[in-house]
């Protein structure tokens, strides 16, 4: 429990000034009449009634103090108080004690300095109206510039509604010189603080707006701060702070060097050189010459194959590879164990089977039955239709060895199957489809070089005694020639003036060749034409202007 | 007739190509690949993993399931290695596949095209061969040599080692004039034989698109009563 004695402690009357219904700005004195218009417009400010108020009563301005509200009710009782704090109060005013006296002393104490403080302020506040008088004075000077400044319509940065209207009221405005005024606005008034407060924020938004700082002088070394702020500033020398200038070394350049910089220099300002737009190339597009070339194409070959011609005879040769590819098809006999490996697609089939079609009829005189295999997915299929289209369906026995993936596999293994001179013992039954004894010949019909060549490395390296006989496109045949003239197959037919060559009592021929020799005129006069007036492409077009 | 009709409509699909990319020959192009696609998986069961694998593994003997024990382990270690965690093991079947590829591939090259090609060029100045041959000698020697030549040529020009000159350290490195030479004379016969390669390719094509046309023309001669 609290043991303080509450002797000199008296109840404050808050209420009575404010509820006296008279207007406490009123009671301004006589003599303070002639103050500055600022004081005129703080009294119209809500925010600073009580600061009025309390002038008028000859009570120090700022800070408002509690004290001197206190002394206003003093004596008179207090309806809100309860009864055992007046009691308490009574006790301590006529009893004596310790702590009593303690407690008298220090509001004595308080009391005298209360006196001083009192002196003091209202010292200062004199000098303040006085100071405030004088600003007043230079502010009507600096009018007409403010009003100037005013109509150019410069946004000012920050703006609070007291402020603004402190300035209006006496005609300031930031964009006054203000190291001219400040200067002249000496003294520690709150008016200047605020004055030179605002202008300092302006100058540090004037800092941070690059437009406004590209406009300073470059070698400024200090910054350059109104003496109102450097009150509670320091003056900050960037002199020291910025780094100094270093001197770069000397860059030591090879002629080597130097020559690529020089290049690399060209490069860019050639790649900077303004060029003439790009206009859309109207001439032929390649697409446009597929398509005319397509139509062009088309149309000979049609008319090479329906328009009949009185003479449809034809008379080809042969040449010493596809002649021996025959003549070994003539001399197979009944007990001949023929190989035929099947590796072309559906799309080489017309080529191949013009070249397969004779061979085959040639073949099924004489022999009964072959064995095919195939490294394509549809060369059982196609072996079929080419029987079909010989009439060879019923005459001739077809043992089909199955479909093998890959063609070295398959290569290899046939062949080391044909040569080997040893076999597993406990091979596995499956693999006995392979057929063991040695073939009698083996013909390869393929439409690429890739497919022949592999079949002819594996037999003509194991198996060489087994005969190797190749039936291939015109795209693979000039690659496989040399395994020809090598001896490593014995018989090669490739194209279509082979197929004339073999037998030229087929019907569909004689208007195939003719189609045959038409585009190739047509493809010659074609790449004539191409090579004497190239026609270039766009890109390549540009790019030779350049 | 009808399987005629869907054979035109592919063709023309197809041909569709001269008036550029359109809807009619991608569908023409997925058509063929899924109906490859299709198949040739039918084509793999039929003729190899029924016949190879699941025939041995029912009705076989058990020295044949054995036998299908190690086809069986590398499809497997193959199936597994596609989950991240057992990637390693797929190493086993791949690295099977790669040697032994290599290993035919590479035998096959040099011993079924390396050598016997190079037996062949020094064969042809066998003086035997030049009168037992049919033919006139002077056009065998003629034909040696040229072979000889085109030999030397293609191959030096692609020998690309450089020499430094003795003379100067500062100039770059260049060719021997021999081998310069000897390449220029290559590039003629690599021209050639280019140029040959691309007749046949085109006589292929060609003699593929007057097939087509042909069809075309007989099944529209059929379709309207004619032979």
């Amino acid at each position: 429990m609290c043991q303080a004695s509450l002797a000199g402690v008296e109840p404050i009357h808050l209420t009575e000034s404010l509820d006296n219904g008279q207007d406490d700005r009123d009671l301004l004195p006589q003599a303070d009449a002639d103050l500055p218009s600022l004081l005129e417009s703080l009294k119209g400010d809500d925010d600073l009634s009580d600061f009025s108020a309390h002038e008028g009563e000859g009570q120090p301005s700022l800070p408002l103090d509690i004290e001197a509200l206190e002394g206003e009710g003093e004596g008179e009782p207090e309806p809100d108080v309860p009864e055992w704090l007046n009691r308490i109060r009574q006790r301590a005013q006529t009893e004596s004690d310790s702590m009593g006296e303690i407690t008298q002393k220090i509001t004595a104490a308080k009391d005298s300095l209360g006196d001083d403080k009192e002196e003091s302020q209202r010292s200062e506040f004199n000098s303040l109206i006085k100071k405030i008088q004088e600003v007043d004075d230079q502010s009507d000077n600096d009018h007409a510039k403010a009003e100037e400044s005013n109509e150019s319509g410069q946004p000012e940065v920050t703006d609070a509604d007291w402020l603004r209207r402190i300035r209006d009221k006496y005609h300031l405005s930031p964009d006054t010189d203000s190291q001219e005024s400040l200067n002249e606005r000496t003294g520690d008034s709150l008016l200047q603080w605020l004055v030179s407060l605002e202008e300092g924020g302006n100058q540090i938004a004037e800092a941070a707006d690059p437009s406004k700082t590209s406009e300073l002088p470059e070698d400024t070394h200090e910054v350059d701060i109104s003496p109102a702020v450097s009150e509670t500033t320091q003056e900050i020398a960037l002199e020291s702070k910025r780094p100094s200038k270093q001197k770069a070394p000397e860059l030591s350049v090879s002629r080597e060097e130097q020559v690529g910089a020089d290049q690399l220099a060209a490069i860019i300002i050639d790649e900077k050189a303004p060029r003439p737009a790009r206009t859309p190339d109207t001439g032929f597009r390649p697409h446009n010459i597929r398509f005319l070339m397509g139509l062009l194409l088309t149309v000979i070959l049609s008319m090479a194959l329906f328009l009949r011609t009185p003479s449809d005879s034809l008379r080809g040769t042969q040449q010493p590879n596809s002649l021996a590819l025959m003549n070994w098809a003539e001399s197979l006999s009944a007990e001949s164990n023929l190989l035929l490996v099947l590796d072309y697609q559906a799309g080489y089939s017309a080529e191949i089977e013009l070249l397969a079609k004779p061979i085959l009829m040639t073949i099924a005189e004489g022999t009964r039955e072959v064995s095919i295999l195939y490294t394509s997915p549809s060369g059982g299929l196609l072996f079929h239709r080419l029987l079909d289209k010989a009439g060879l369906t019923e005459g001739l026995g077809v043992i089909d060895l199955g479909y093998y993936p890959m063609e070295s596999y398959g290569a290899y293994g046939f062949a080391n199957q044909a040569s080997s001179k040893w076999q597993l013992r406990n091979q596995p039954e499956f693999s006995k489809n392979i057929p063991t004894d040695p073939f009698g010949g083996i013909l390869i019909l393929a439409d690429a070089y890739e497919g022949g060549v592999t079949w002819i490395e594996q037999f003509s390296t194991l198996a060489p005694d087994t005969p190797i006989y190749v039936l291939v496109t015109a795209q693979a045949g000039p690659q496989l020639t040399p395994y020809w003239e090598s001896g490593q197959i014995r018989g090669l037919a490739s194209g279509m003036p082979d197929a004339v060559g073999f037998d030229n009592q087929v019907v569909t021929l004689p208007s195939h060749w003719r189609a045959y020799q038409a585009g190739v005129i047509v493809m010659i006069i074609v790449l004539t034409i191409s090579l004497l007036f190239p026609i270039q492409q766009p890109q390549q077009h540009q790019w030779g202007k350049r | 007739m009808v399987w005629g009709v869907v054979g035109l409509l592919l063709t023309v699909m197809i041909l569709s190509y001269l008036i550029g990319d359109n809807f009619f020959f991608r569908f023409a192009a997925y058509l063929f690949v899924g109906v490859t696609a299709g198949f040739m998986t039918v084509l793999i069961i039929k003729h190899l993993v029924w016949p190879y694998f699941f025939q041995p593994l029912i009705s076989g003997t058990w020295h044949d399931r054995l036998w299908v024990l190690i086809p069986l382990a590398l499809a497997i270690s193959l199936v597994v290695s596609q989950f991240s965690r057992w990637s390693v093991v797929g190493r086993v079947p791949l690295a099977f596949l790669a040697g032994l590829t290599a290993a035919i591939t590479i035998g096959g090259a040099v011993f079924g095209t390396i050598i016997p090609q190079l037996r062949a060029v020094v064969e042809a100045f066998d003086p035997v061969r030049w009168y037992q041959s049919p033919g006139r000698p002077w056009v065998r020697i003629a034909e040696a040599l040229v072979m000889l030549i085109g030999v030397v040529g293609t191959l030096s020009y692609f020998h690309f080692g450089l020499r430094r000159r003795q003379d100067s350290d500062t100039q770059a490195p260049e060719r021997p004039r021999v081998i310069q030479t000897l390449g220029k004379v290559g590039e003629v016969f690599i021209g050639v034989a280019l140029g040959a390669v691309f007749a046949g390719v085109f006589s292929t094509a060609l003699l593929a698109m007057i097939d087509r046309i042909m069809f075309i023309g007989q099944f529209v001669s059929r379709l309207f009563g004619g032979r």
